[in-house]
């Protein structure tokens, strides 16, 4: 048997498709080669298998479509797990929060608290700095307050020498 | 004789105006003379104060003893205040023109300085300025640079300066990010019951407390509407009292003692001029050369 002959011949009976005359020679070759039988089985599984489902063109889009339809409901079920603990261990965690909450909220007031208190303490301070030699009557205070470019400005002390000019004055 | 007479009503009628008196010159500085004297040897002086009366001679003398003892730094930066305010005390109380006329008479090397002083002046109106000018406090602001703090330091004794030190360390100054808030805490503090006021400064000392409670005690008698101008001008002061340094407070200070000294009518007066004339700039470090002995030649 010529190799394309044999070629064809071992198609065809992968395929399934051997007349009688074929059959016969496909016989006689397997007694020639018994390897040919393994081939022939695969042929035979394969052709037993379901066929594929057409794939879209729009394959991927869809895919992704479905992983994000799928992800919040996997999350929700997640989220609501807790429901199924016992009714001890979830009051437990709802006083653990509660708590939480608390401590977070009374330190929060006290720092508040505490810097409210620097704060008059600084305002207090500063008013005694400034009116200091004053009487502290809030009136006079707050004109202090609002003068400082007047204030700041006031030419206090200077490098001029007045005593120098009135004694050269007194010769002028 | 009819001839004479004839030309004598001519020149009468014909207009022929008596010469305008010349202004005199602006008088040399006091000052520049001064400065020739410390440059004298001995002998010469003695011969330059000769015509001086004795109790003047004394103490032109002294004054030559205590400016040639000094650093050259500052002699030259004493002298020159001096010699600026002398200067702008002379032609503050003249009139615009002749002011004008007598700043030309001025060593060229004051002249920029002068006339930088009296552009912000002119600046002010007459009737101001006829109410300013009577006042030493503002030829003392045209005339000094607004730079002084360090002579202010220095013309306090160690008591005085521990003092001022002490006073401003009292006043526990806030941190930038909690002054912004002040306005706000403040006011919450007074909007309290008056014990959680108290209930606030428990964490203070017994005495830290009644000191704070003696200042708090004024401010809780105002209305509100005067508690927030307080408050509100307190935060703005102390954002800018913050903003300075240790000798710029000390000198602030210094300034609100003396402020609380002057008339209601100096403030008011005070407060316009600074409004409209800014601090002088400072006087200028690197000074000419000496130029040769002359009475109205400028700095020497």
């Amino acid at each position: 048997m010529k190799n394309f002959e044999e070629n064809e011949l071992i198609d065809k009976a992968m395929a399934g498709r051997l007349n009688a005359e074929e059959r016969r020679m496909w016989e006689a070759l397997l007694a020639e080669r018994p390897e040919l039988e393994a081939e022939a089985q695969i042929g035979r599984a394969l052709r037993a298998m379901p066929k594929p489902p057409a794939v879209s063109s729009n394959f991927t889009a869809l895919v992704l479509q479905e992983v994000q339809r799928s992800a919040p409901e996997r999350a929700a079920r997640w989220n609501f797990h807790w429901l199924s603990w016992p009714r001890l261990m979830r009051a437990a965690g709802v006083a653990v929060v509660v708590f939480g909450i608390g401590v977070q909220v009374a330190h929060q007031r006290r720092v508040e608290k505490q810097a409210v208190a620097q704060t008059v303490r600084s305002f207090a301070g500063g008013m005694t700095v400034v009116a200091a030699g004053a009487e502290a009557q809030p009136e006079q205070i707050v004109t202090l307050l609002q003068d400082f470019e007047a204030i700041r400005n006031l030419p206090s002390v200077s490098d001029v020498d007045s005593t120098l000019l009135a004694a050269m004055r007194s010769t002028e | 004789m009819k001839k004479a007479l004839t030309i004598l009503i001519f020149l009468c009628l014909s207009g022929v105006a008596p010469a305008q008196p010349i202004e005199p010159p602006m008088p040399p500085s006091p000052i520049a003379t001064f400065r020739e004297w410390l440059k004298q040897s001995p002998e010469e002086r003695k011969i330059a104060l000769a015509r001086r009366s004795e109790p003047s001679r004394k103490l032109i003398e002294q004054k030559l003893e205590e400016y040639n003892s000094l650093p050259p730094a500052e002699r030259n930066r004493r002298l020159d205040a001096t010699e600026l305010q002398w200067y702008v005390t002379r032609l503050l109380k003249m009139p615009k023109a002749k002011r004008d006329l007598a700043v030309r008479q001025v060593p060229i090397f004051w002249q920029p300085m002068i006339m930088e002083r009296f552009a912000a002046w002119d600046k002010i109106s007459p009737e101001l300025q006829k109410e300013a000018v009577e006042h030493e406090l503002v030829v003392e602001y045209l005339s000094t640079p607004a730079d002084q703090q360090a002579v202010i330091l220095k013309s306090l004794s160690e008591g005085e300066r521990e003092a001022l030190t002490r006073r401003i360390d009292r006043w526990r100054i806030l941190p930038a990010t909690e002054r912004a808030r002040l306005d706000h805490r403040v006011d919450e503090f007074f909007k309290m019951q008056p014990e959680k006021q108290e209930k606030t400064l428990n964490d203070f000392s017994a005495a830290e407390r009644k000191s704070m409670e003696e200042t708090l005690q004024a401010f809780r008698n105002l209305t509100p509407e005067q508690r927030e101008i307080c408050i509100k001008s307190f935060a703005q002061f102390a954002e800018k009292f913050a903003a300075m340094d240790r000798t710029n407070q000390i000198a602030f200070l210094r300034n609100a003692e003396r402020w609380q000294e002057m008339s209601q009518k100096e403030r008011n007066m005070w407060r316009k001029v600074v409004a409209i004339v800014p601090p002088m700039p400072p006087l200028p470090v690197l000074m000419p050369p000496v130029p040769a002995i002359s009475r109205n030649s400028g700095k020497p």
